[in-house]
């Protein structure tokens, strides 16, 4: 982290309905804001979040109302993305109705797919090829859903877009890299949804030799294969009504299995999904 | 466990339980649901024949179920835990 700048600065943000207050070094509140500047939630009012980042840049803490939610020693390498994912956190932890689970989320033709996956799944890459292709960017990393409307939000952070993933997508969606920290470019494409939109399909990412084929399964299946991701299943104050909110989406959409050999092939399979409503593809 | 415990949502004839204490899904595909729904103090052959299904199907199900902690075994006849639809 840089050394040289010691002014502090102190960046309240109004994201939607969540409060968010920077304090710290400049060099470092000014980068995270930017990351965060796009996000909003709405329909939740997860408290207010104040994030402190030492004059030294060497740690960081989250509070809530005077309470110390967490704290983090930074890396001199891979801070920045650090510190989003624990505002990420932060803000799933606290969501009272809403509910989230890790995935990206993109709308195609105004419904919206998740697609749920560990890491490295390839969840940033086939959200990026989704998006170059005309769907519209909600997440690459979680998808925020209303078990009431039957609906999926925005969350607008950056795309963390890796070597390997700009490998993987082929060419980039239309957007701006907010900023860049060592091999990893945080990418906000510019087709974004202005607002919540009806769920559709769920999607399982799982690797797969070719072709790439998108398989329906049961929605009871998807329940319980999703509940071995993180979610807000792993909350045990949101566990039942997590458990009925998620059956309530489930029972909306329909659910699929993709096993593709790379990204670029699953994003087409689900990409024709979408716009045929074809059962099995691939 | 009390039917606070044990919560059940049904998905297109199959069924999943949350074991709240535990924090736990428990899938029951459509057959398995078939026989668990049937469990109502009734022993292996009574389910057998109602369900028109093969004794050992019936046994091994049920055996599953308990070693899931979702049936009771009361000496020959099979019960369902107390439960809630979500």
């Amino acid at each position: 982290m840089g050394l040289i700048d010691h002014s502090s600065a102190a960046r309240p943000l109004a994201l939607g309905d969540w409060a968010v207050h920077l304090s710290g070094p400049q060099w470092a509140v000014e980068p995270l804001a930017r990351l965060l500047a796009a996000l909003t939630i709405h329909g939740d009012d997860p408290g207010p979040l104040d994030l402190s980042i030492s004059a030294d840049g060497q740690t960081a803490q989250g509070m809530r109302d005077d309470r110390v939610l967490w704290s983090v020693t930074l890396p001199a390498k891979g801070w920045l993305g650090l510190l989003l994912g624990q505002v990420v956190a932060s803000c799933t932890a606290l969501l009272n109705r809403l509910l989230f689970v890790h995935a990206g989320a993109v709308a195609i033709q105004g419904r919206g797919w998740i697609l749920v996956g560990e890491s490295g799944a390839g969840k940033t890459s086939t959200v990026a090829r989704l998006v170059r292709q005309g769907a519209v960017y909600l997440s690459d990393e979680i998808a925020v859903l209303d078990p009431a409307n039957g609906t999926v939000a925005p969350f607008a952070i950056p795309m963390a877009i890796k070597p390997w993933t700009a490998k993987a997508a082929g060419r980039l969606p239309r957007g701006s890299d907010v900023i860049r920290e060592g091999v990893t470019r945080f990418r906000l494409p510019v087709d974004r949804a202005a607002g919540p939109v009806p769920v559709q399909g769920f999607v399982l990412l799982d690797h797969g030799q070719p072709p790439a084929r998108l398989r329906p399964i049961s929605r009871a299946q998807f329940l319980v294969a999703m509940a071995h991701h993180h979610s807000s299943l792993r909350h045990p104050h949101r566990l039942s009504d997590a458990f009925a909110g998620f059956g309530r989406l489930l029972r909306l959409a329909h659910c699929y299995q993709l096993a593709s050999p790379h990204p670029a092939a699953g994003a087409d399979v689900v990409q024709a999904a979408a716009r045929t409503g074809a059962a099995v593809i691939g | 466990m009390t039917a606070e415990n044990l919560l059940g949502l049904e998905l297109d004839g199959e069924l999943v339980l949350l074991d709240v204490a535990q924090a736990r899904l428990i899938h029951l595909d459509a057959r398995t649901y078939q026989i668990w729904r049937a469990c109502d103090e009734s022993t292996v052959e009574e389910l057998a024949s109602g369900l028109a299904l093969p004794d050992a199907e019936v046994r091994e199900t049920l055996e599953a179920l308990a070693a899931a902690g979702v049936v009771l075994r009361d000496r020959d006849r099979w019960v369902r835990k107390v439960w809630a639809w979500a």
